[in-house]
């Protein structure tokens, strides 16, 4: 009984101690340079936002409502900043924003659901989404390998302009085609597969991932029927998961081909803090440094950009006279009221 | 009586404690500028806020409904019905949590009043079925020789049936707290709010730190309410 | 008291009725055992009674008055209930247990709880002891005794006891049987008592009513029960052996002061006495007794070979039973056959000891019967 009396005491002490210990620690330098940090000042709040009408809010995902080259850079950069910020999947913001849930909904370039919800991209003045071309990244071994796999693909890559994007995206989303459905057709209509596939080799085959969203499994798809008709053999590890688990697989050397985005590499896996918004230069960039450093190479990049963008319904954004993202910040800093 | 205070509050002072401490320390001691920006004390308060407004909501909701309805099906008019309700309810339990707040957000859109409803459903089940079996587990001796004794239907149910099935309500209200708590943090997903921002947020950036703050936290909510109930048993149920 | 006036019961979607066109009436104050195999309708015809089940056709008066037309739930507050699962409420202390009827009428706390003292030393658990227990805390004979103490505690005319005694062993049964015997001389309960028991029912009963099949065979006193049985059902039911049953019907007060008593040793009689005093006894033994009457154990004419001391008490071996003289003559023969000995001591209701009772003396009455 006294023991047990004690001991809680003795933890009490403890946790009080811990406490003002915890109360008493220097943040981290790193967090003190930071501009963005609200903990040590909260640039925002200077301006008055008393007049901000709390319908504003912003459907995001959880990635871009955090990261440097999401939303919290974005409204420094735009000087403005929403009533609130909902966060929540990926792949519903879209609908959210159709069913007027929020007025404002971020969301992904080329995803066909934006033509199809009759939604709008707002146009990005200040150039602040850095660039998200694409590219079929592939180990060096696996390239060493099957060399054709560069002229197999490069070609391929070079025809993926937005609109393309798009449309094979709407066909998954909207059309509810399977993706290898909408690969397969494009591919033929493309003439990169034909009726005459090559004789299929008995070499390694190449583990083909990618992540779990309608565009990516299509390109992952596109990727693997056009390396078989031309006799490389695959294995389709396509819908693996998030950015992180398949780019961790392929470091692993579990996957040995995906899609990946210049943009994504750049912050995400070779940890830059600052976006670079020429495409080239972002490329060149990426690939340089991924060689180097994990012994990855990027392939050439699509002509489309898969960059985050701000979407509204557009018939708000007639209404409203609004097709730029300052149009946005001006609207909602000079207390219009939300749509 | 220094032995009751000691369990019934201290224990979970104690652990709030423990959570305050987690937070401070994690607010006050940010690995980077990402991390520091996720975990604010104002984030934190509101991931707390929403994360226990949709547990009690939901809860309060669940325990009502599920032992209103528990005790409706345990009627012996009512009892195949029971049995049959009681079958439906086993198999909703094993739909994933995930699944049925992605079917209600298909249904009902989003935001915390969806995902509260989501969580209202998930949760009812147990408190449901763990009704009607502690209701019709009593024993029919017990039950007939209170009627023989002059007791009617509803002091029946009321001194006899529902202090015998506390227990085992009660071990379904824990059940039913423990997937609550786990499901809450999916209703993020559908902008649901709660400590599922920190994780799924924290998960995306791959920042350990907001991952581990996030689960910790609401791991010691779910830790808390469970303890305060298993004491409430305790100190309730006397003559097992 | 009670009277059962051609009274049936048919469950919904059973073929035969499970009771048909009984006739019975109960004296007040007789304990009326239904007695009969099992499934015959015992237990229906005694849930009639306080409207558990319904008759299908017939009457039933509870002092003259139509039950049937009475309010079930204050019928049955006057009417104690102890069925042989004993139904205690195991989330309520004995003390609760006891006290639910009280309860159910708001009687107020002072009565209730006196009343509940009273009943529990009735039933012999002592209330400072067993008030704040649980059931699980008990054994089987003393629930058995919970169960009879909250069908008493509100002093009801009428208590109707479905093989109230079925759940404990015969040893325990059997001092049950007579404590409830001995309980019921003082308070004169008009009982409805169900057994399928024949030896129980003649122990207890004042009038039996042997059941077959839904059906009423004979109502008699257990006398003319065993010296006239109706059929060859009845017969049989009370057996070939019927000499040795009325051994139930008599208690062995009513003997004891024929037999031949063996007068006891007091514990300080010198050894020459107590020698004399066994060789003058039919059993070759002597019974001891302590200062205030009190049984202290028995010497045998080997006990004295050992030499181990001057006076009675330091010869003594202890008795492993004894019996109470308001037991039965069953009772004593039990007991007997349990030790494996042709005596058994005799004590009264205060402990002391009243006599010895022999396997002759047993004999003797089975053969005066004849
Ligand atoms: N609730 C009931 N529903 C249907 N049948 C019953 C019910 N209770 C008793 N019975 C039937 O009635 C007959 C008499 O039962 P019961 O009175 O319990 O017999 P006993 O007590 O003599 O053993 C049995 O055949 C039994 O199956
Ligand atoms: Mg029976």
């Amino acid at each position: 009984m006294i023991m047990k009396r004690m001991l809680v005491m003795f933890l009490m002490v403890m946790l009080v101690a811990g406490s003002l210990f915890a109360i008493g620690c220097e943040p981290d330098e790193e967090v003190v340079e930071d501009p963005l940090d609200p903990v040590d000042e909260e640039p925002v709040d200077e301006e008055p936002p008393a007049e901000v009408d709390p319908g504003w809010v912003f459907a995001t995902d959880h990635e871009y409502s955090i990261r440097d080259d999401g939303y919290p850079g974005l409204q420094e950069l735009y000087g403005f900043e929403f009533a609130d910020v909902v966060t929540m999947d990926l792949g519903i913001t879209y609908g959210a924003l159709r069913d007027g849930d929020v007025p404002v909904a971020m969301g992904f370039a080329t995803d066909g659901r934006i033509a199809a919800y009759e939604l709008v991209n707002l146009v990005d003045d200040k150039q602040f989404h850095p660039v998200y071309n694409c590219s079929p990244v592939v180990r060096e071994e696996t390239l060493e390998m099957y060399p054709e796999i560069a002229d197999i693909l490069n070609p391929i890559a070079a025809a993926l302009d937005a609109d393309t994007m798009s449309s094979l995206n709407m066909q998954v989303d909207i059309e509810e085609y399977l993706p290898v459905e909408v690969a397969e057709e494009w591919l033929m209509a493309e003439g990169f597969i034909g009726d005459d596939p090559a004789d299929m080799g008995d070499g390694e085959p190449v583990v083909v991932g990618s992540k779990e969203f309608t565009e990516q499994l299509t390109l992952g798809q596109i990727a693997i029927l056009a390396l078989e008709y031309n006799g490389i053999p695959t294995v389709d590890e396509t819908g693996l998961g998030g950015t992180v688990v398949v780019r961790e697989a392929q470091e692993r050397g579990d996957v040995d081909l995906y899609w990946e985005y210049t943009g994504t590499a750049l912050i995400t896996h070779l940890g830059y803090d600052e976006a670079i918004t020429d495409p080239e230069e972002c490329y060149a960039l990426v690939a340089e440094e991924d060689l180097e450093r994990y012994g990855l190479v990027w392939l050439d990049y699509t002509p489309f950009d898969n960059t985050y963008t701000i979407m509204m319904r557009q018939a708000d954004a007639d209404e409203l006279g609004i097709t730029t993202i300052s149009d946005l910040a001006e609207a909602i800093m000079s207390g219009v009221p939300a749509p | 009586m220094l032995q009751n205070l000691y369990k019934l509050v201290l224990v979970p002072l104690f652990l709030v404690i423990v959570g305050v401490v987690i937070v401070i320390y994690t607010v006050n001691n940010p690995t980077d500028g990402l991390v520091a920006r996720m975990l604010t004390y104002d984030n934190v308060i509101r991931a707390l806020r929403e994360h226990l407004m949709l547990m009690l909501v939901s809860m309060i909701g669940a325990i009502t409904v599920g032992v209103l309805v528990g005790i409706m099906l345990s009627r012996p008019s009512l009892y195949y019905l029971g049995r049959g309700v009681e079958n439906v309810v086993n198999v909703g339990q094993t739909i994933p949590s995930l699944a049925i707040l992605a079917l209600f957000f298909t249904w009902l859109g989003l935001g915390f009043r969806v995902a509260v409803f989501a969580l209202f459903l998930y949760s009812i089940l147990p408190i449901l079925r763990n009704t009607f079996a502690g209701i019709t587990s009593v024993d029919d001796s017990i039950i007939e020789s209170a009627k023989g004794m002059g007791l009617n239907q509803f002091r029946i149910l009321t001194r006899i049936e529902l202090p015998l099935a506390f227990p085992i309500i009660i071990a379904g209200i824990r059940t039913a707290i423990v997937i609550n708590v786990g499901a809450a943090t999916l209703a993020t997903f559908i902008g649901g709010g709660g400590f599922g921002d920190l994780i799924v947020t924290g998960l995306s950036v791959r920042r350990d730190m907001v991952i581990v703050t996030g689960a910790g936290l609401a791991a010691l909510t779910a830790i808390i309410l469970d303890y305060v109930i298993g004491q409430i048993e305790i100190r309730v149920v006397k003559w097992t | 008291m009670i009277k059962l006036d051609n009274v049936t019961k048919k469950f919904p979607g059973m073929k035969i009725p499970a009771v048909k066109d009984l006739n019975l009436e109960v004296k007040e104050g007789d304990v009326c055992v239904l007695v009969g195999p099992s499934g015959c309708g015992k237990t229906t015809t005694m849930k009639m009674i306080n409207r558990i089940h319904e008759p299908t056709e017939g009457k039933i008066y509870i002092k003259g008055e139509d039950a049937l037309k009475m309010n079930p739930i204050n019928l049955r507050l006057d009417i104690g209930y102890v069925i042989q699962e004993i139904g205690l409420f195991p989330h309520m202390t004995i003390e609760e247990n006891v006290a639910t009827v009280p309860n159910e009428k708001k009687w107020p706390k002072d009565k209730t709880d006196k009343k509940v003292d009273e009943m529990m030393t009735l039933v012999g658990l002592d209330p400072k002891i067993y008030r704040k227990r649980y059931p699980s805390a008990l054994s089987g004979g003393q629930r058995q005794r919970v169960g009879v103490a909250r069908a008493m505690v509100s002093d009801p005319p009428i208590m109707l006891m479905d093989e109230p005694f079925g759940a404990v062993d015969p040893i325990t049964r059997a001092r049950l049987q007579n404590e409830f015997l001995r309980i019921q001389e003082r308070i004169e309960k008009t009982i409805v008592f169900v057994t399928h028991d024949i030896d129980e029912a003649i122990k207890m009963g004042d009038t039996i009513a042997v059941m077959r099949e839904g059906k009423l065979i004979q109502h008699a006193t257990p006398g003319d029960l065993l010296s006239a049985p109706a059929d060859d059902f009845v017969a049989d039911l009370v057996g070939r052996n019927r000499s040795i049953k009325r051994l139930h019907l008599i208690r062995i007060r009513e003997i004891l002061d024929d037999v031949n008593r063996i007068k006891p040793a007091p514990e300080d009689m010198p050894l020459d006495d107590v020698k004399k005093r066994i060789e003058d006894s039919d059993i070759r033994s002597v019974i001891v007794v302590d200062r205030d009457n009190k049984l202290k154990g028995i010497i045998g004419v080997n006990d004295l070979k050992r030499k181990t001391g001057e006076v009675a008490g330091d010869y003594c071996q202890k008795i492993s039973d004894s019996v109470t003289d308001d037991a039965t003559l069953n009772d004593a023969l039990s007991v007997m056959l349990e030790m494996g000995e042709g005596y058994v001591a005799v004590v009264n209701e205060d402990d002391q000891y009243a006599g010895t009772i022999t396997l002759g003396d047993l004999l003797n009455v089975v053969k005066e019967d004849n």
